[in-house]
């Protein structure tokens, strides 16, 4: 076919479409739908009976920023990355609170394997736990990913589901008891990492490579 | 219309996400030539078929996400971003069809073959074909464009499209019966 034929075409298939609103914008959309229900779950559980306490110690406090941040500038990265153009450290930006993350945790966990060695036992209550108070955030994130462009989809994917389970974790630090260190990277940032993990290998499914279909335009 | 000579094709495309058709036909007709020469700078050893369709490809994905261009933002970054990831997919694709192909031996006999039966099939012209494939539903147009044109596996093309192998299968036969019907060559 010739570009002159396809101009055409697509000349022919066009209608008028609402255009996506800006990224903080659908952040904001996006909170609006995910922080809800995480707060009702922390409501159903009960918050832990330490956490005043806890929120006065520097390390639990900066943890849960940590967490809100990566929540927060994963998102907004996943939401850019369906845009053309996105400039490139948007793209990259995750990665600092991420690091901060999980630079955290391995100060954490030092700090405890010299005081008192290391601790662990299965508890295989953060799982599903996290898995459930995600289900809500990773849903509309990616619903929300599908109307950008699915180019960049796998970042999108990435940065989405990681941003859905920080904050799902910063839900599940307000009710869950336990906080060793060993505890916390095995169990709950493991759960973050393989939730991740299994979204962005299912980025076909999740966002399929078919144009995403633009607001009020009916498919050619 | 006011036209800034710095990005005429804001104002254009603008015009365009309301549904002004005049605009997006004069805006596509502008950034054809852009990128073609995009393309041409990023791979120059590419040949001119080549460079025709990763330009087509562009000009359809701009129109699939068209709606992601923000308001405010200029229109040039966002377009090359569309064309570089075109020309990537192009690339991928060409390296995985060639690593499929191998050189066929020169046959030392001349084969006895059954002539094709270009008497009982009507010929059909390319661009008449490509015009029924453009109006097919997308779905059917995704798996013959995948599958058809692409020439990737039922599995890749699940793989790319997020629709399942049997979804594709059911696509791509519904898509070839069109197709026969548009072209009166149904099975009998």
């Amino acid at each position: 076919m010739s570009t002159e034929r396809v101009i055409q075409s697509l000349v022919q298939d066009l209608r008028a479409v609402r255009r996506l609103p800006a990224t903080g914008r659908r952040l904001s959309l996006w909170l609006a739908f995910a922080v809800p229900p995480i707060a009702l779950i922390v409501a159903l559980m009960g918050v832990r009976n330490d956490l005043w306490e806890r929120l006065g110690e520097g390390l639990y406090l900066a943890e849960m920023l940590v967490m809100v941040a990566t929540g927060l500038i994963g998102g907004y990265g996943a939401l850019a990355a369906g845009i053309p153009g996105t400039r490139r450290r948007t793209l990259l930006a995750p990665i600092v609170p991420l690091g901060a993350w999980i630079g955290l945790l391995a100060f954490q966990y030092g700090r405890e394997w010299r005081e008192v060695g290391a601790t662990f036992w299965l508890d295989f209550h953060c799982i599903p736990a996290i898995a459930v108070i995600s289900l809500v955030p990773i849903a509309t994130m990616v619903s929300l990913i599908r109307r950008g462009s699915p180019d960049r989809r796998a970042v999108a994917v990435l940065w989405g589901t990681l941003a859905a389970a920080a904050l799902a974790n910063v839900g599940l630090r307000l009710f869950h008891p336990v906080d060793s260190a060993l505890m916390v990277i095995a169990w709950q940032f493991g759960t973050v990492v393989v939730l991740t993990g299994l979204a962005t290998a299912a980025r076909g499914h999740l966002v399929p490579n078919a144009p995403a279909r633009t607001a009020g335009s009916t498919p050619a | 219309m006011m036209v800034d000579e710095r990005d005429p094709w804001t104002p254009l495309m603008d015009a365009a996400l309301k549904g002004d058709r005049r605009a997006y036909e004069c805006l596509l007709r502008d950034v054809t030539p852009v990128i073609h020469r995009f393309v041409r700078r990023q791979w120059s050893s590419a040949q001119a078929s080549d460079v025709d369709d990763i330009v087509q490809e562009t000009l359809r994905s701009l129109h699939a996400v068209r709606h992601t261009f923000q308001a405010g933002r200029p229109f040039l970054p966002w377009l090359l971003a569309i064309a570089r990831h075109r020309l990537l997919d192009h690339r991928r694709v060409l390296v995985r069809q060639q690593s499929r192909e191998r050189p066929i031996e020169p046959a030392d006999e001349t084969l006895w073959t059954v002539p094709t039966n270009t008497v009982h099939e009507g010929s059909v012209s390319a661009a008449a074909l490509r015009h029924v494939i453009a109006r097919l539903p997308p779905r059917q147009r995704l798996a013959i464009d995948l599958m058809g044109l692409k020439e990737l596996s039922l599995k890749e093309a699940s793989a790319q499209s997020g629709m399942s192998v049997a979804a594709l299968k059911v696509a791509s036969h519904r898509a070839i019966r069109s197709l026969r019907k548009a072209f009166g060559t149904e099975d009998r």
